[in-house]
């Protein structure tokens, strides 16, 4: 599902203020300085916004890079 | 915006500049608030303000107003009774009074600390206590919302007088409860605020945030037709338009009135910006009996048939003060716009179509006129400004008018001799005052028998342009008196598609159609109380003055002199 990365991509972008060239599949916490706590919360709350779906906490300990954040998305629509 | 991530997005786009104003801003919090410093850069940025936000750590709120160098900051605090323990809101009513006591105790000696340590900050915008998130579905009240009123209590007595302090219940009211409050981001992360309430939060101080920067509005200027009054002056009549609060049909007409006095009062200037004749504006302004606001709270009257966005920018030298201190009120879709567009620094506030809207919205007026120190204030300075207006002189017209009435995809369709349109072009010879040179009032039977006679053309027009369609407006019946010779029988239209130059070109192309069959055409101008803005309509399209007396004047035009002048080719014309 291309449509899913490349709005993730936009989601990220916006809300960890980079450009999109600045996320690829292995970006993490330890590449952007704004991906902090608060950063995943509203990372988290503009995901949902978006895809219409609800995260659980054990989903969100889980989000640990854009490749891992896709997969949640992917199962989280799927279901 | 409906999401979070819509105004992410919105964020993104605006434009990426530096703005005129700086603020520096200090968020001090016992919940998560962080979120808002999205929704604080972006309403920042559409007022023109560039702002830096620190965050407190979480659930520090006293310590770090003392450790904060707050000198010349804005400091907003979000102290959330609920938070002041975990679980307070469901553990307070099991808690004995003791108990109780000792954590009111508690909260007020870490008030009083923050209170001492905000003397150097330029502004401190602080959130009322409130258990309502907590308590709404609740009958009697709990002893959270006792603690929050004594809390509040407390804080009249001993908090700086210089506190803005908010009603958060307002955004709860505003939003609804389901789109403001977060109960699972609350359980998950102390979240316990989400887009609806921020949202609503925004609105709710950033007219603080304009006033710090000197962004405040002085002067609001009011349309008359269907803003201060129900109804048309020009068509309805002095006894036909509605501003009575006693009834329903005016009391929210009424109420604009009463709410821009008491703008007045706190020495906002009132001013008038109307299309219609003075006169008969003045008449309503003296004499008419549900009138509340009256001459001598105004500033000044641009009472004429000029553009507003001239009339306003005269008016903003005349006094002397910045047209971007402007807030004018109209319920007309054109004028609004044309507003936005000739002079965008005026703020605009567009009559709702609904009148009860109307009358809510009103509520909003004062927001924008929101001063830090309301008490050096008053109503003195009305005197002064209005001798700035009686000494000052017209000044010249913006030069981009033109450009701005060919960006308004102008669009005239004609309607020959329609019989769809009988009973619409009876109607308009009955209702229209102002825009018509003959006022004749014909009956559909009449208009039947010209439509059908081959002696007569009737030409009826309608207007659209990018912003909507006026519908059919507009209306002149030509006479062929004999093979050579035609009258100008009735050649009216409505005052609300006027300033736009559509008159010219439709007469233009009346005159060719009737060039087309005639030598000579005669169109005589009758007065009326109620026509004096036509009075020199047909001298100024280049017909000949031929007889005049006191009541009429007759104007002549030969087929050799009549030349399209194709100075109006950006109102596209078609026929229906």
């Amino acid at each position: 599902m291309p449509n899913i990365e490349e709005k993730l991509k936009e989601i990220m972008a916006l809300v960890f203020d980079v450009s999109t060239e600045e996320i690829n599949e292995d970006t993490s916490p330890d590449d952007l300085d704004n991906w902090d706590s608060i950063g995943s919360i509203n990372l988290v709350t503009a995901l949902e916004d978006e895809f219409d779906i609800e995260f659980e906490e054990e989903d969100i300990i889980e989000m640990l890079n854009f490749q891992l954040i896709k997969i949640k998305i992917e199962e989280k629509i799927e279901a | 915006m409906n999401s979070y991530l819509e105004l992410l997005k919105a964020k993104a786009n605006l434009e990426q500049k530096s703005y005129s104003h700086n603020i520096e801003l200090v968020v001090l919090n016992n919940i998560t608030t962080n979120p808002i410093k999205d929704y604080l850069e972006y309403n920042c940025a559409v007022n023109n303000i560039n702002i830096d936000i620190t965050f407190g750590d979480y659930d520090n709120i006293s310590q770090n107003a003392q450790e904060f160098d707050l000198n010349n900051k804005i400091v907003l605090i979000f102290w959330e009774l609920a938070n002041c323990l975990h679980g307070l809101e469901y553990k307070i009513d099991s808690f004995d009074t003791e108990h109780i006591y000792a954590l009111e105790q508690k909260i007020q000696a870490e008030l009083q600390l923050t209170f001492a340590a905000l003397a150097n900050a330029s502004l401190v915008i602080m959130n009322r206590f409130t258990a309502l998130p907590f308590s709404y579905l609740q009958t009697q009240t709990g002893e959270l919302e006792e603690l929050a009123i004594r809390l509040n209590r407390f804080c009249e007595e001993h908090a700086p007088k210089s506190i803005k302090w908010v009603n958060t219940d307002k955004c709860l009211v505003q939003s609804g409860i389901e789109n403001t409050i977060d109960f699972k981001g609350y359980l998950k992360n102390k979240l316990l605020y989400k887009h609806g309430f921020y949202m609503s939060y925004m609105k709710l101080i950033q007219p603080y945030f304009n006033a710090v920067t000197g962004q405040v509005k002085k002067l609001l200027a009011l349309d008359c037709d269907n803003t201060l009054w129900k109804g048309i002056l020009g068509e309805d009549g002095f006894d036909h338009i509605a501003m009575d609060e006693n009834t329903y049909k005016g009391q929210a007409f009424a109420a604009a009135q009463y709410r821009a006095m008491s703008l007045g009062k706190k020495g906002v200037l009132l001013a008038l910006a109307s299309k219609n004749n003075e006169e008969d504006v003045d008449k309503v302004l003296e004499n008419h009996a549900d009138l509340t606001i009256k001459q001598d709270v105004l500033v000044a009257k641009k009472v004429n048939w000029e553009a507003k966005s001239e009339n306003l920018k005269q008016l903003a030298s005349e006094l002397n003060i910045g047209v971007d201190s402007f807030v004018f009120v109209d319920d007309s879709d054109f004028e609004v716009q044309l507003m936005r567009d000739q002079v965008p620094s005026v703020e605009t506030i567009q009559v709702p179509k609904n009148a009860v809207q109307y009358y809510v919205d009103q509520q909003q007026w004062t927001n924008y006129f929101l001063q830090l120190n309301e008490s050096q204030e008053d109503g003195k300075k009305l005197d002064q400004y209005k001798q700035n207006v009686a000494r000052s002189k017209a000044e010249g017209k913006s030069q981009s008018f033109e450009d701005f009435l060919k960006a308004l995809n102008l669009e005239l369709t004609i309607y020959k001799n329609d019989e769809q349109l009988i009973s619409r072009m009876a109607q308009m010879t009955q209702k229209t005052n102002q825009f018509n040179l003959t006022t004749p009032r014909y009956t559909e039977a009449q208009i039947t028998q010209f439509v059908n006679d081959e002696a007569y053309d009737c030409f009826a027009f309608g207007v659209k342009d990018k912003f909507g369609d006026s519908g059919i407006t507009g209306l002149c019946i030509v006479n062929y008196v004999d093979e050579n010779t035609a009258h100008i029988d009735a050649l009216l239209m409505s005052c609300r598609i006027l300033g736009r130059t559509v008159e010219y070109r439709f007469l233009e192309e009346v005159l060719t159609q009737v060039f087309a069959k005639t030598q000579h055409l005669e169109g005589s101008y009758i007065v009326t109380k109620k026509n004096a803005q036509v009075a020199d309509f047909y001298p100024k399209i280049g017909f000949q003055l031929k007889e005049q007396s006191e009541t009429m004047t007759v104007y002549s035009m030969k087929k050799a002199t009549f030349a399209a002048a194709n100075a109006y080719n950006y109102i596209t014309l078609h026929y229906a």
